[in-house]
């Protein structure tokens, strides 16, 4: 089953909210609005707009508060898309060229400033100030953890710690904010609210974790870039910290990044190899179910709703995602 | 050219830019990234708009930093190189990276900080003017070689000013605000000539100095008697209360300006 299945039902809202995001990044200028809405076109899980939508549905629905929500996260990640690909010098997203390759690097810069311009101009819609300390407040923490992974990057003496305040930041966060979000924007009162921004911080965590893993095991073919990609590029992820407790394998990996302008995607491929002997793939999985059975918990005093059972379904999924 | 220093306000520009390098500060991006410096003259007429308002200086004090790291922001974005060509280290790599995060980082403060005091009002003001200003951004950059120069400078005005121009019709103010574009921009141009004129070829981020590297005194001339003729205009429009300002916004581009192009004293 895909990810998008367990919502399926929101069809109508989602459509809206796509076309809403279209509205939201029409430009003026001609590349302006093509560079903007290629991003839009190249498609996506949309998965921060569902959270904001299923936890809006567990209060006072109230349909265009949670359309502005949604619309405001989803292109608020947009842009740091936009501007990832800059920092990361990508030239291909979601198998389609990079504004950066198309246009340049500038280009790409005034792009994901514009969007994210849109994204608050937008969420200022909602006047409620706890909206906006909750968004604003995960936007220093994911900008932080962005600077964070440039200071860590090949740093092998980093602990686990650092890794989870890490994708803390750079992801989990942003789907917290997302349903709390949802949930303010219905009227879902406080206490739920924090129940379901926890749900969210879990789900998030869980699905880094479950990423990061999936750089080691999935095909280039299913990651659209060669396996070991992220620690090519000096990202120390979770399996990583988990395998370098073994000997061997922490030599190896130091031995192997001693000059890491000169390791190749083929070299990686012996250090992936021994990177799953050390069974640190089925650690991580083990600790990412940890933060799924979390996640799973906080839905626990939530009356029956189908919002809440597609909430679970979605906590299943990302603990069943193998590709 | 001399540093405008603050004689009229309640507000002073070193603790204001104090509080702001104390709200970016971050050892990694200091270590790897040119910060923007804030500019004085920016905040010198920001801060000036801002005491021709009644608001309470810590209101004034929330909107002058939110609109300076937004300036920030949109500064240090400017500085990442057009191509990698040029990042054959790791220092020029993690530069470019970090400039990158630097601004997302600013703009990120910016939106904290007026939720935190509640202004979300302004925040949608400083947002549809980062809009605005990346709409002039792209239209510059893409016209830069086959448009006429005086359109090309009135971008450049606009760039300039915009966030501070949106800053004084949030809050009502319209003497100050009526000067500030045509002010900036002529304290600017002025600048950028002295340093071709003295350097020949500066290389420089500053989009002035990119922009009159290749233009002829007279083009260059014609425009800053333009916006000297609009300033006076103003000038003389100034109630009693802003005599003082009036007289050191004179002043201060005088200082700018050869003699010829000096703004005129007033009876003149």
């Amino acid at each position: 089953m895909k990810l998008t299945k367990t919502y399926g039902h929101l069809k109508k809202e989602l459509d809206m909210i796509e076309h809403a995001l279209a509205d939201a990044i029409q430009a003026e200028h001609d590349i302006l609005r093509e560079t903007s809405t290629q991003l839009l076109q190249a498609g996506g899980k949309r998965i921060r707009p569902v959270f904001v939508l299923l936890c809006g549905q567990l209060g006072e629905y109230n349909a265009e508060r949670v359309k502005t929500a949604a619309v405001s996260l989803e292109l608020i990640h947009m842009a740091s898309l936009v501007h990832d690909d800059v920092i990361d010098d990508a030239s291909l997203r979601r198998g389609k060229p990079t504004i950066k390759a198309l246009y340049g690097n500038r280009t790409a810069m005034y792009t994901g400033d514009f969007i994210l311009a849109r994204a608050l101009e937008n969420i200022t819609k909602l006047e409620n100030p706890a909206a906006h300390r909750v968004l604003s407040k995960t936007m220093v923490q994911v900008a932080k953890g962005e600077i964070e992974q440039i200071r860590d990057k090949y740093n092998w003496d980093q602990n686990l710690r650092n890794y989870l305040r890490r994708i803390k930041r750079k992801t989990a966060l942003l789907i917290a904010a997302s349903c709390k979000l949802g949930a303010i924007a219905s009227g879902v009162p406080e206490e739920r609210a924090v129940k379901l921004f926890r749900y969210g911080y879990y789900i998030g965590m869980s699905y880094q974790i479950i990423d990061d893993i999936l750089d080691f095991t999935a095909s280039e073919n299913q990651l659209g870039k060669p396996a070991g990609n992220d620690l090519l590029q000096g990202n120390v992820t979770l399996p990583v910290l988990i395998a370098m407790k073994d000997p061997s394998f922490d030599r190896k990996l130091r031995d192997t990044f001693a000059n890491p302008e000169l390791v190749t995607p083929a070299s990686m491929v012996p250090l992936i190899e021994s990177l799953k002997q050390t069974g640190a793939i089925a650690s991580s999985y083990r600790i990412s179910d940890l933060y799924l059975q979390k996640a799973l918990k906080q839905l626990d005093d939530i009356p029956h709703h189908i919002a809440k059972h597609t909430l679970q379904t979605i906590a299943k999924y990302i603990g069943k995602r193998r590709s | 050219m001399r540093v405008v220093v603050l004689q009229t306000s309640s507000i002073e520009i070193n603790s204001v830019k104090a509080l702001i390098h104390e709200k970016i500060h971050n050892s990694l991006i200091e270590k790897h990234v040119q910060i923007p410096y804030l500019n004085d003259d920016k905040l010198y007429i920001l801060i000036s708009i801002l005491n021709n308002t009644p608001l309470p200086d810590a209101k004034k004090k929330n909107y002058i930093i939110a609109t300076m790291l937004v300036q920030m922001a949109l500064d240090i974005h400017d500085g990442v190189p057009e191509t990698n060509e040029c990042q054959q280290h790791d220092d020029e790599e993690k530069s470019k990276q970090l400039s990158v995060l630097a601004g997302d980082y600013y703009s990120s403060l910016y939106y904290l900080l007026l939720s935190e005091v509640e202004e979300i009002e302004l925040i949608g003001v400083l947002a549809a003017a980062i809009k605005e200003i990346n709409e002039t951004k792209m239209q510059l950059y893409y016209k830069m070689n086959n448009e006429m120069f005086p359109l090309t400078m009135q971008h450049i005005k606009k760039l300039e000013s915009l966030l501070i121009i949106r800053v004084a019709d949030f809050t009502g103010e319209t003497l100050i605000r009526d000067i500030a574009a045509e002010w900036l921009a002529v304290r600017k141009l002025a600048a950028a000539r002295c340093r071709r004129d003295r350097d020949n070829n500066v290389m420089s981020s500053d989009i002035w100095d990119d922009h009159i590297a290749n233009k002829d005194h007279q083009a260059i001339a014609s425009f800053l008697k333009r916006e000297i003729k609009a300033i006076n205009n103003h000038l003389i429009q100034f109630p009693a209360h802003l005599a003082g300002l009036g007289a050191e916004l004179k002043d201060t581009l005088n200082e700018s300006l050869s003699d010829n192009e000096s703004i005129a004293e007033e009876g003149k």
